[in-house]
């Protein structure tokens, strides 16, 4: 029970972030690489708020969700640009993940930095498993971001336009719908949302330059597990490669368990390209 | 623009010139790569230290590496995070080779090719169901698993790697620092000049049309597949022999070479050279070697510079180095009045007085196909037949089911009953490509018109596949390719005489406007040897004087033979061009005969037509108001 604790607390971390790629994939149709960084830079950003300027926990979560948001609202303004779009917005957002990864080991260097905890570290027991109340915190999150925004979209008017643009963009338009403008919000939500977590996640991975590019990584296969446009099958997906992961790491070999979660990845996409529990197809382009 | 009058104004002297010039820019591609292999490899008789040699070995081993990221990024389109991977696998192949006995640069060499060969085949496979960012993101896989494969597979040293790797041998003798730089920038020169002719062949610019897209790709009947797993091996290949030449210079191969800091600075060399170029890979290899070198003060800021090249490289969009170069080209090849590599050489020998040839236009009969999507019924029980030498018209509103007819006739969708035959043969129902292969031509809607050609290439792109030419016969560029290359442009130049297009043959295809998009699109439908041309909404966005033109062009067609399937919106043209004319409405069949019955038929007047328009008036004058394709 401990290792399953341990399991859905870094699947989790993929879940939360395989959801906001989905947020972004969904209003704008492009799968956002730099969402990776842009999480690392709250993570480092929320560490500073504590460790250095003293801040309290939850203000320290809030400030990295903001500059996360203006991360994300820059981004948008450079990779929505029309001539920016096509083939290109692949190349746009893997620019702007190395910039900002390289940006930050500029300023923090290169070193793994410690993020204290912004719950308490007294370990509990629950179901008869060890677990982190951080850990217990990251799984919380996952659940309660994937609930609201699926509940957001259902239920609320701009959610339903949010749909309406990822459905057809051209029929928005013509609607009246602002599709620019969901879109870069898209970016916006989907940066605070990475940045307000970075705190909780860091307490888990530590802080360290290159957990850009290997967390974006498991989102996506996260992602791709769970499909493109269901909030709730990212979730899953997170969860799922999770215990994929720590079970195979255990059980198996430290040496395989990647190429165990590349082999559940490229079996998804050839077999199950709509994800494991897609009932809607998604036009793909 | 110029063919023509380029060859009118020609006083004896003025010819010669354009011929010499001619001559020259013809053969600059190759002269400027010898002359700097010359130079290079003079290098060591000036007196180059070792440290310098190393260098220069290194920077072949890099220029290999980038070069491969255009072949898969540049021209096929598709973003490989992966190269990195394939890099490693010719480091660790060639490295262990060396150290364990079989040490020649040849054989080795040969050896990590064919390795990164085979990992770029199967990196690229699930390349076939996916594409664009989930395969990079597969690709990038790749790198994360090194670390795990160096620790799985024994004998390579898991975290520590390789190390003492042996100086390389070249059939027995051992290679000095300056020999060995020879033989590693003469591999560099060999891969760049089969690259070279690889790409400035018909292979290149089906690349091109594959980047562009795949449904253009499949509706001339190339496959999408094929053509895809040449981009990967072709991308894998250099990067392995690349990865080989580089274990033996640093004499050692370790897992933390191979991270994603290298993968992306791989694209961004790309992307500095021009990522669809030949030559520009020599500056990205440059750029890459260059940082590799200043590792102290440089390395720190690298990240950032990477990042800010690839996000440049996106929003501009520019073509690197490699465009400069070739602005420089196209500004000489207009001071000397040259109009374009082949046009002056062959033109001579070209006849066009086939204007007149007959098109072997085929018989083509839909007999009562059905298709649905879920709970819709787009086609009920449709049956139609297209005859050689007539134009038929399929109308309809939207809705009707003229764009599932037109797909299902173009294979693209499989119908759920009923079938599709051309002179009396069932086609398969197994996709556009084999309906194209059996003599199905389309057009789009809106033109697929793929980046980068020049009009004479975009219809004789259509032809790559009807006439098949192996890529090794191209890079050797045997009598065979030659011909074939010849061919093609004749032919091409002959169909855009047919389509009203030959004095456009050379500009960039592209820039061209929507009516000639369209004639180039019915250009590219002529060009293979297909029975049925299917016109999809071939007039919408045109003006009254290029649909003027278009149905000129269709008429012309049709007296030479072919069967030619109007889908449409627009009525007054309809009935204007076509021959017969069947009416769709709610997927079904509801009218059909001569333009002059169908017209008339209460039946279509009473559905969509409007009264008033039609039945008094004659078929010939235009209809002031036309209620089908203002909906456009």
């Amino acid at each position: 029970m401990t290792l399953l604790w341990s399991a859905l607390s870094v699947g989790a971390i993929y879940a939360l972030l395989a959801i906001t790629l989905n947020l972004i994939y969904t209003s704008v149709g492009v799968f956002n690489f730099a969402q990776g960084a842009i999480l690392t830079l709250g993570v480092y950003i929320s560490y500073t708020g504590v460790a250095d300027w003293h801040l309290p926990t939850w203000i320290a979560a809030l400030v990295g969700g903001v500059a996360c948001a203006v991360a994300g609202l820059v981004e948008a303004r450079i990779c929505l640009l029309p001539r920016a779009l096509g083939r290109n917005e692949l190349l746009t957002t893997v620019g702007v993940a190395t910039l900002l990864a390289g940006g930050i080991s500029l300023i923090w260097g290169e070193n793994d930095r410690l993020v204290a905890s912004p719950v308490s570290t007294r370990i509990l027991t629950v179901f008869g498993g060890r677990v982190a109340p951080d850990q217990l915190l990251l799984i919380a999150l996952a659940i309660v971001f994937a609930a609201g925004i699926s509940l957001w979209y259902r239920f609320t008017l701009a959610g339903l336009a949010s749909l309406a643009v990822a459905e057809d963009r051209d029929a928005a338009r013509i609607r009246g719908i602002n599709v620019l403008r969901k879109s870069i919000a898209a970016f916006v939500i989907g940066g605070a949302i990475a940045g307000f977590i970075g705190l909780a996640v860091g307490s888990q991975t530590y802080a360290y330059p290159e957990l850009s590019s290997s967390l974006v990584l498991y989102a996506f296969v996260a992602f791709v597990l769970g499909g493109a446009g269901s909030l709730g099958g990212s979730l899953l997906g997170g969860l799922i490669l999770g215990c994929v992961q720590q079970y195979s790491a255990r059980y198996v070999s430290v040496n395989y368990s990647d190429l165990i979660v590349f082999g559940l990845l490229l079996t998804t996409l050839m077999v199950f390209p709509n994800g494991l529990f897609a009932r809607t197809n998604v036009r793909t382009v | 623009m110029s063919v023509g009058a380029s060859g009118a104004a020609s006083p004896a002297t003025s010819t010669e010139l354009r011929d010499v010039a001619h001559r020259l820019r013809n053969r600059a591609p190759v002269i400027g790569p010898l002359l700097a292999l010359a130079l290079v490899l003079l290098l060591p008789v000036i007196g180059l230290n070792v440290f310098w040699e190393g260098q220069i070995v290194l920077m072949a081993a890099y220029v290999l590496v980038v070069s491969g990221v255009n072949v898969t990024f540049g021209y096929a389109g598709e973003l490989a995070l992966g190269q990195v991977g394939v890099f490693a696998v010719g480091a660790y192949v060639g490295g262990w080779l060396a150290s364990n006995g079989f040490n020649d640069v040849v054989l080795d060499v040969l050896a990590a090719a064919a390795a990164g060969a085979f990992v770029g085949l199967l990196s690229g496979l699930p390349g076939l169901r996916i594409g664009g960012w989930a395969l990079a993101m597969t690709s990038f896989f790749l790198v994360i698993l090194i670390p795990d494969l160096t620790q799985i597979i024994p004998g390579i040293g898991g975290d520590v790697g390789l190390s003492a790797i042996p100086v390389p041998k070249f059939f027995g003798a051992t290679l000095s620092s300056g020999e060995f730089m020879i033989v590693a920038v003469a591999i560099l020169a060999l891969w760049l000049g089969g690259f070279r002719n690889f790409i400035e062949s018909r292979h290149g610019i089906a690349l091109k049309m594959l980047r562009e897209s795949r449904d253009l790709t499949a509706a001339v009947g190339s496959s999408v597949y094929r053509m895809k797993l040449v981009a990967y091996v072709g991308g894998a290949i250099p990067a392995a022999m690349g990865g080989a030449l580089f274990a033996w210079q640093i004499q050692f191969v370790g897992p933390a070479t191979f991270d994603f800091t290298l993968a992306i600075a791989m694209i961004a060399g790309s992307i500095v050279g021009g990522t669809d170029s030949v030559y520009g890979a020599v500056a990205g290899g440059a750029l890459l070697e260059y940082v590799s070198f200043k590792t102290a003060s440089f390395a720190q800021y690298s990240v950032v510079v990477y990042g800010a090249i690839l996000l440049i490289g996106g929003v501009l969009i520019s073509g690197g180095l490699a465009s400069v170069g070739r602005k420089v080209v196209t500004k000489l090849r207009i001071a000397t009045d040259v109009p374009s590599r082949e046009s002056s050489a062959i033109e001579t020998g070209l006849d066009l007085s086939d204007d007149g040839e007959r098109i072997a236009g085929t018989r083509l009969e839909v007999s009562d196909v059905s298709k649905s999507f879920g709970a819709v019924e787009a086609l009920k029980h449709v049956s139609l037949t297209a005859e050689p030498g007539q134009i038929t018209g399929i109308i309809g509103p939207n809705g009707s089911g003229k764009t599932t007819l037109l797909n299902v006739i173009a294979g693209v969708y499989p119908p759920q009953s009923g079938s599709v035959s051309v002179n009396g043969q069932l086609l398969p129902s197994t996709g556009p490509q084999q309906h194209a292969r059996q003599g199905i031509a389309r057009t789009f809607q809106s033109p697929i018109i793929p980046r980068g050609l020049r009009a004479w290439e975009v219809v004789a792109a259509a032809r790559y596949h009807e006439v098949y030419c192996s890529i090794g016969r191209t890079i050797l560029r045997t009598p065979r390719a030659r011909r074939l290359e010849r061919d093609d442009y004749r032919l091409a130049l002959a169909t855009l005489e047919r389509v009203g297009l030959r004095h456009l043959a050379n500009a960039p295809a592209t820039t061209l406007s929507l009516g000639h998009r369209r004639l180039l699109e019915v250009g590219r439908t002529l060009v293979r040897r297909s029975g049925v041309v299917l016109l999809d909404e071939a007039a919408s966005g045109l003006d009254e004087q290029d649909i003027e033109v278009l149905a000129g062009v269709l008429r012309r067609l049709r007296d030479a033979g072919a069967t030619i399937v109007l889908v449409e919106h627009n009525f007054p043209l309809v009935v204007e061009l076509a021959d017969i004319i069947y009416v769709l409405e709610f997927g079904q069949v509801i009218s059909s005969g001569v333009p002059d019955v169908v017209q008339h038929d209460p039946v279509v007047i009473s559905s969509y037509l409007g009264e008033a328009v039609f039945t008094d008036e004659p078929a010939s004058v235009p209809v002031p108001m036309d209620p089908i394709g203002s909906e456009l």
